[in-house]
């Protein structure tokens, strides 16, 4: 599964989903502005580059993790590149997953953002979208635990069921899927 | 190869040069009102088809063509087109997006808004096909241009792979 937070600019509240998901930031508790600073990317993707996937990295499940900035237009943008995918590869592709985070960054990140990315005040601005990060934190949180619980994470692959649909999904189907969960029912 | 016209809309630039490119219109001259509303996409397309690509046909080479629609999100669509095929592990050479948007000229702006965003047909069309009319010959050029280009390119994957292919006069 390729699964993509999705923001803005990339930069802000989708890497930093990306790091809770991971666990380069904590779930069980708020983190420094510091800490939220250190995550790979954040505050750190120039205008120039929006709409680059980033590679966040490969989660304990096997999925990998990756952020993209849509500029305010992320129907555009993902229907789009879900088409494309579509026409090259003969088949749209089964194992993409976009998680929105925008709504998520408070009025702190964006000003912030701003100030960092647009104007070009770093300093302050990093610090500020930090903390607006810090400040929308729970909600960060909840979104990444609710998006693992829909992907099925821990728990036996024959409740995981569909991965991506409402429903359990064909039964012979999910039977022919690659099993994870039978390493850890092995004691791995 | 898919070989992707894109503009603003998928509704004007595009589909001229993606009409060209397979021969739908004349190159010889500026083709006429009619001409250009025969095409089936052109100033047809809604807001809701942005972001959908339209197949409009195969070329001699058996290319697909497309159009598609963008808004104002060029740098950021082909960042991601191409991150994703990376991704995806898809071959440059499947697909070719080629720019329409910047041989618009501002009647075809004008017009193009006042016919699809605001739903004013009837002042918006001529206005656009006049635009369109007056940036003809550099759309031809970009369709006649990216013909070609694909053209040769399929060529030179048949000489490689050691199979005749379609040979295409351009």
């Amino acid at each position: 599964m390729k699964l993509f937070y999705h923001c803005y600019g990339s930069t802000h509240s989708s890497v930093a989903a990306a790091a809770i998901h991971l666990g380069l930031l904590p779930s069980d508790r708020r983190p420094e502005v510091a800490e939220i600073m250190e995550v790979p990317f954040f505050d750190q993707v120039a205008d120039a580059e929006i709409g680059t996937p980033l590679f966040m990295g490969r989660d304990h499940e096997g999925h990998e993790i990756l952020a993209i900035g849509t500029r305010g237009k992320p129907q555009l943008v993902l229907s789009a590149v879900e088409e494309f995918l579509g026409l090259v590869l003969g088949t749209p592709p089964g194992d993409l997953v976009f998680r929105d985070t925008l709504h998520l960054a408070n009025i702190w990140v964006r000003v912030g953002g701003f100030l960092s990315r647009r104007v070009g005040l770093v300093f302050p601005g990093r610090r500020l979208a930090a903390l607006g990060i810090r400040q929308s934190y729970p909600g960060l949180v909840e979104l990444v635990q609710r998006t693992q619980g829909e992907l099925g994470y821990g728990k036996p692959w024959s409740e995981a069921g569909g991965r991506r649909r409402q429903g359990r999904g064909d039964p012979r189907e999910v039977a022919a899927r690659p099993r994870g969960g039978d390493l850890r029912r092995n004691g791995l | 190869m898919k070989v992707i016209y894109h503009c603003y809309g998928g509704s004007h630039s595009s589909v001229v040069a993606a009409a060209v490119h397979l021969g739908l219109l004349p190159v010889d001259r500026v083709p006429t009102r009619d001409e250009l509303l025969k095409l089936d996409y052109f100033d047809r397309m809604e807001r809701e088809e942005h972001g959908s690509f339209r197949f409009i046909g195969e070329d001699e080479s058996g290319n697909q063509v497309y159009v598609l629609g963008i808004e104002g999100l060029g740098d950021v669509l082909m960042r991601a087109f191409e991150g994703f095929a990376r991704l995806y592990e898809v071959e440059e050479n499947q697909y070719l997006f080629v720019d329409t948007l910047s041989q618009v000229n501002l009647k075809m702006r004008i017009g193009g808004w006042l016919s699809r965003s605001l739903g004013l047909v009837v002042i918006g069309r001529p206005l656009v096909i006049s635009g369109t009319q007056d940036a003809f010959n550099r759309l031809a050029a970009l369709g006649l241009g990216t013909r070609k280009k694909t053209a040769r390119r399929q060529a030179e994957r048949g000489a490689a792979t050691g199979s005749t292919g379609r040979r295409s006069v351009p």
